[in-house]
């Protein structure tokens, strides 16, 4: 066979399967965008969709499980549906939280989209989902609210202790932090406790923290650093706060030392729960203390100290 | 054939390893990083007799020309690696989202491409090396400005369920480019030890910056990943309004075709020169690769049948043909 | 008079018999009216002096010729006395020469010459009084630029040589002239610095323009061919160019330049890649400016050929990878399109591919509102209507544009366009991938006579990047005293 024949057969080949293959693709038209779910039981699972454009529900299906509910929301929406740019998935049942990592993996969802639990007899119906997530990010950005989502709490998830922290919508409307694990919320975390986890997560820092009435602590810059050393029988966890800002410092410390310690005794100490990377600190600076002692003698026994120090 | 440059031949086989690196199906952990970092140390020493042999006038393609049965086991060795990039391809596409109908067809469609690109000889395969590990680490930067806020450094930790040991066995199951090294060299224009030295040194670390950065990023979901580069990819998006992972398909297909390719072009070659009456020998190694992708269920991809497939062609031969000809034996 | 024995007669050498000369130049000319015969006495002998009408200047001819040389007296008047005289003591032009066979002397008839027949003598005398009409030296049609000389090639390969000669006055300048064509005898002219050229590029040059067995040579296409890579490479592996000062820059590394009778194009061999994106305004401007557009430039060629198959790509395959605000933005304007986005796109191509070849070829006049028609109708009302959307049309739009930032590879780019389309369309990114791939090799495969075309960037030299990926200043250039044949394999 000469070069011709065989590079002539080779595009004919090419071509066939090009359009074998292509013809199938679907068009942009047919398409839906979607923006929020909203799971409302894991056992029989019924689905409520929010795409850009609805206000409010877009379709609302129930099927044996959320592959055979999606499906029928095609059907029944008449297009094929694109998680990819999926902001927010909601659930008020807690055994939902162990599918999340089989949800990223087969719809390919964004690592950044968010989490929300749903306290019971809570739904999206009537929500402007795309408000509410604008309010979901002006509290982390604010500083208010520790920075989640579906990657953080699958990485927390994996854990040696299995627990994570995400947003809940609680019944007035608000947000709240919560501790859950793979099977069930644990606990809502108080405000306090949640400005604190802002803290010693170490992802979102308030702009501004409020001394007194009159009194504002403006920051400039924070970060913290987590250290640890193994004693005998237990293991000493140092967070050390750099901060950086106008107004009076040690009253601002004194604050972020009260928040810290709220955030520590309601998840580690109350719910034994890992929400901001003690075992990653634990196993880079204490590795040979965390092999020979099981996780829950290290989350009964640890300690914690919190210092705040001015940056300069 | 005509030569090579020592840059070309870097870039070839360090392309040619940073796909094994892109489809990697173990964990990511600190012992691997060791182990592999022990790993290219013993590739380079390996490297030795094999520079030492060269430069005392050997040629492994004037060896093929007159015999039939070394030349036959290194062209058996090049199928199946082939065949096993293709299998790597296919496991990979899943985590791809490759949008094509059927792995095979994937494969396919590889093969196709390199059907072409062999036929270009290895003239063209060494220029676009280096053009695509350009690209490479461009990849590699965009993919570290992007992991940059996912990282966490305190992730970078030892594991107990690896050890260096089994970390250096990895590295030394795709320690392929020591055998093509072998044979490239060949066609290099300057035989230095200093390229074998660059070679795996590079090697080494993309290695090490791939595991690194996965660590880092992914922290205790590694354990759960199927394909950890893919999904260190996926988390470290440069930018939070849209998912660019899928451009990474751009670069893993032109790896890829670069080390099918390769692989081809040398059985290709082996081929022609030991058995001179068979025509279309690139068509026939594609086919055999395909062929052995698509039963490679039925193999076993054990990694001991390639520590003593590089034991003896990388480290045995050479050595046999180093003596000998210390001995005045061997001829050019 | 059958051809061949025209062709029998042309091999024959020049009769010395006066009539029978006169005859047989005659009979080879039967039927063309353009042949002009001066018959008169030379001192006493038989003369003739032959011209094609229009190829010359007739004052110059009647004045510097005819005047003096019928003025001629001498004592023994012999053919070869005469000519003699005439070459030693009278210098009628500064291009003479002699004509052995009639084939000669039909070639330089018809090239503008005047001949002088004698009785007696086996030779024709030719002065070189060409006055034919041709193009003044103008600005190149498609190499403008803002900074460099205005002046190009015309279609005259003698007026193209004195542009070269004027440029660069060294002696190592070799300008060869010789005859292609069994025909159409086409000058050709092989440019070179001696110094500095390979000569095995020389010689190969030669070797492959000695195969070329054409009958007539009438643009620089013809003559391309026979020095490209026979490989099949998409890209273009001898240049042209318009321009004596990018003719006389290539000629400075080493590169062989030729010209070519009754086109204005040069070729020049061996081209590489990167030089379709340098002009001469890149030496004309500081560096860092001249640096900045010619990475907008590399950008420009990347756009041209992959936007509109990556948009497709992305739109039907890979939607996470678009904006979300960009993503609802399309699927709205795609709402109502009727038919795949695929076709539109190839359709998009093909009416711009249309309009561009119709404004190419219409009269000026019309031009204008082909314009409008393309513009308003084709544009406006196709995107109102629902037939094309906005986006697919900018999309499209910007990446014609972006081609036309580099008009040297505007072949190229369109088909690798067209088949970049095609590929995302139907196989998304990993088609485009593999399409890519391919392209590459094939350039990385392509060579021009041993030189290979991407160099310096495959195989790289470092070297090589102070006028690819930047333009150094010519403080560090003139250092470099480079030439191509460092990049030779």
């Amino acid at each position: 066979m000469t070069n011709r024949k065989a590079l002539g057969m080779t595009a004919v080949l090419l071509g066939m399967v090009m359009v074998w293959n292509g013809c199938s693709a679907v068009q942009v038209r047919d398409r839906t965008y979607l923006q929020a779910i909203e799971v409302k039981n894991a056992d029989q699972t019924e689905v409520q969709l929010h795409d850009f454009e609805t206000p409010g529900i877009l379709s609302e299906t129930a099927g044996d499980n959320l592959d055979a509910a999606l499906q029928k929301a095609s059907v029944f929406i008449g297009k094929e549906l694109f998680l990819g740019h999926l902001e927010l998935i909601a659930y008020a049942s807690p055994a939902f939280t162990e599918r999340l990592s089989q949800c990223m993996e087969e719809y390919r969802l964004s690592p950044a989209c968010k989490v929300l639990g749903l306290t019971k007899g809570q739904t999206l119906e009537e929500t402007d989902t795309q408000h509410l997530m604008e309010q979901l990010r002006r509290a982390e950005d604010s500083g208010l609210f520790p920075e989640t989502d579906l990657f953080s709490v699958q990485r927390e998830l994996e854990g040696t202790g299995g627990t994570a922290l995400m947003p809940v919508l609680t019944r007035d409307g608000d947000f709240a932090a919560a501790v859950v694990t793979a099977k069930q919320f644990c606990g809502v975390v108080s405000e306090k406790a949640a400005a604190g986890l802002c803290w010693l997560r170490g992802d979102n820092y308030p702009k501004q923290l409020a001394l007194s009435e009159k009194e504002n602590f403006d920051i400039s810059y924070g970060t913290i650093r987590l250290s640890a050393y193994a004693e005998d029988d237990h293991v000493a966890v140092t967070a050390v706060v750099h901060l950086q800002g106008k107004g009076d410092f040690d009253q601002a410390a004194a604050l972020i030392k009260s928040q810290c310690q709220a955030a520590i005794t309601e998840t580690v100490k109350e719910c034994h729960a890992d929400v901001f990377d003690i075992e990653a600190c634990l196993r880079s600076q204490c590795y040979a203390y965390l092999e020979k002692t099981t996780w829950d003698e290290v989350l009964k026994n640890i300690t914690f100290e919190i210092q705040v120090v001015d940056r300069l | 054939m005509n030569k090579i440059r020592s840059g070309q031949l870097f870039t070839v086989l360090l392309t040619c390893a940073a796909f094994t690196f892109l489809c990697q199906s173990a964990a990511f952990t600190m012992e691997g990083v060791f182990g592999e970092g022990i790993a290219a140390i013993a590739q380079i020493l390996l490297c030795i007799p094999i520079v030492f042999l060269y430069r005392g006038g050997f040629s492994f393609s004037a060896y093929a020309r007159r015999h039939q049965l070394l030349p036959l086991i290194f062209i058996g060795y090049l199928l199946i690696r082939g065949g096993v990039s293709f299998v790597r391809l296919q496991q990979s596409s899943s985590a791809l989202s490759l949008p094509i109908s059927g792995d095979l067809l994937a494969a396919g469609l590889i093969a196709l491409v390199c059907l072409y690109t062999v036929s270009l000889g290895i003239h063209a395969l060494a220029r676009s090396s280096t053009l695509i590990f350009g690209i490479l680490m461009f990849a590699l930067i965009i993919m570290f400005i992007g992991a940059i806020p996912q990282a966490e450094p305190q992730n970078l930790s030892m594991t107990p369920e690896d050890s260096i040991w089994q970390g250096f066995l990895r590295g030394m199951y795709r320690a392929d480019e020591l055998i093509l090294f072998f044979m490239l060299l060949d066609f290099c224009e300057k035989k230095q030890f200093r390229t074998a030295a660059a070679i795996f040194t590079g090697k080494f670390a993309l290695a090490a910056y791939f595991a690194l950065l996965g660590m880092a990023v992914l922290g205790n979901r590694m354990k759960q990943s199927a394909h950890p580069f893919f999904s260190t990819i996926a988390i470290s998006q440069p930018l939070s309004t849209q998912r660019a992972d899928a451009l990474y398909l751009l670069i893993f297909v032109m790896l890829c075709v670069i080390r099918i390719t390769l692989f081809t072009v040398l059985a290709a070659h082996l081929l022609r020169l030991s058995f001179p009456k068979i025509k279309y020998t690139s068509t026939i190694c594609l086919g055999i690769m395909l062929a052995i992708s698509a039963g490679a269920a039925m193999l076993s991809l054990a990694g001991w049948w390639h520590l003593a497939a590089l034991a003896v062609l990388a480290l045995g031969i050479p050595l046999c043909f180093l003596l000998v000809q210390k001995r005045g034996g061997v001829k050019a | 008079m059958s051809d061949n024995t025209i062709e029998m007669l042309l091999q024959k050498k020049i009769l010395s018999e006066y009539k029978s000369n006169l005859a047989c130049i005659q009979q080879i000319a039967k039927g063309s009216s353009d042949l002009l015969v001066n018959e008169f006495l030379l001192s006493g002998l038989p003369a003739a002096l032959l011209c094609c009408e229009g190829m010359l200047s007739t004052s110059i001819i009647t004045e510097l010729i005819l005047k003096p040389i019928t003025q001629i007296r001498m004592k023994e008047p012999t053919a070869d006395n005469i000519f003699s005289y005439i070459q030693n003591r009278q210098l009628y032009s500064t291009d003479r020469s002699e004509a052995k066979t009639y084939e000669e002397l039909f070639r330089f008839l018809n090239s503008g010459f005047a001949v002088l027949i004698l009785e007696g003598a086996l030779t024709a005398l030719v002065f070189g009084v060409q006055g034919y009409d041709k193009r003044g030296i103008d600005e190149p049609s498609g190499e403008d630029n803002v900074m460099g000389a205005k002046d190009g090639f015309i279609e005259v390969v003698r007026v193209n040589m004195s542009l070269l000669r004027r440029r660069m006055k060294s002696p190592q300048l070799k300008l060869e002239l010789f005859v292609k064509g069994t025909k159409s005898q086409t000058d050709l002219c092989l440019c070179y610095m001696a110094d500095r050229v390979p000569q095995k590029l020389i010689r190969q040059i030669k070797e492959r323009l000695n195969e070329m067995e054409l009958e007539s040579i009438l643009s620089s296409g013809y003559v391309q061919p026979f020095l490209e890579n026979r490989r099949g490479c998409l890209f273009d592996t001898v240049g042209t160019t318009q321009r004596p000062d990018v003719l006389c820059a290539k000629l400075l590394e080493g590169r062989v330049g030729l010209l070519i009778e009754g086109t204005p194009f040069a070729l020049v061999i061996p081209k590489l890649f990167c030089e379709s994106f340098q002009t001469m305004d890149d030496y004309c401007y500081r560096p860092s400016y001249s640096t900045l557009v010619r990475w907008i430039k590399y950008v420009a060629f990347l756009v041209a050929v992959l936007l509109p198959s990556l948009y497709i790509a992305i739109a039907l395959h890979h939607p996470e990878l678009l904006n979300r605000t960009l993503l609802l933005i399309l699927a709205e304007a795609e709402e109502n399109a009727p038919i795949s986005l695929t076709a539109e796109a190839i359709g998009v191509l093909l009416i711009y591919e249309i309009i561009r070849e119709a404004g190419l070829r219409l009269p000026k006049a019309v031009g204008g509102a082909v314009s409008i028609v393309a513009g308003l109708i084709i544009g406006d009302a196709a995107v109102s209507s629902g037939l094309i959307s906005t986006p697919m049309l900018t999309v499209t739009a910007i990446a014609v544009i972006a081609g036309f930032v580099v008009p040297d590879l505007a072949q190229s780019v369109t088909l690798l366009r067209l088949a970049f389309i095609l590929a995302g369309g139907f196989l998304g990114l990993y088609g485009i991938s593999l399409l890519g791939v391919a392209v590459l090799f094939n350039l990385c495969a392509a060579e021009s006579f041993g030189f290979p075309i991407m160099a310096p960037l495959a195989p790289f030299y470092p070297e090589g990047m102070r006028d690819t990926v930047t333009r150094v200043g010519f403080r560090k250039m003139q250092s470099g005293d480079f030439t191509v044949e460092e990049y030779h394999e």
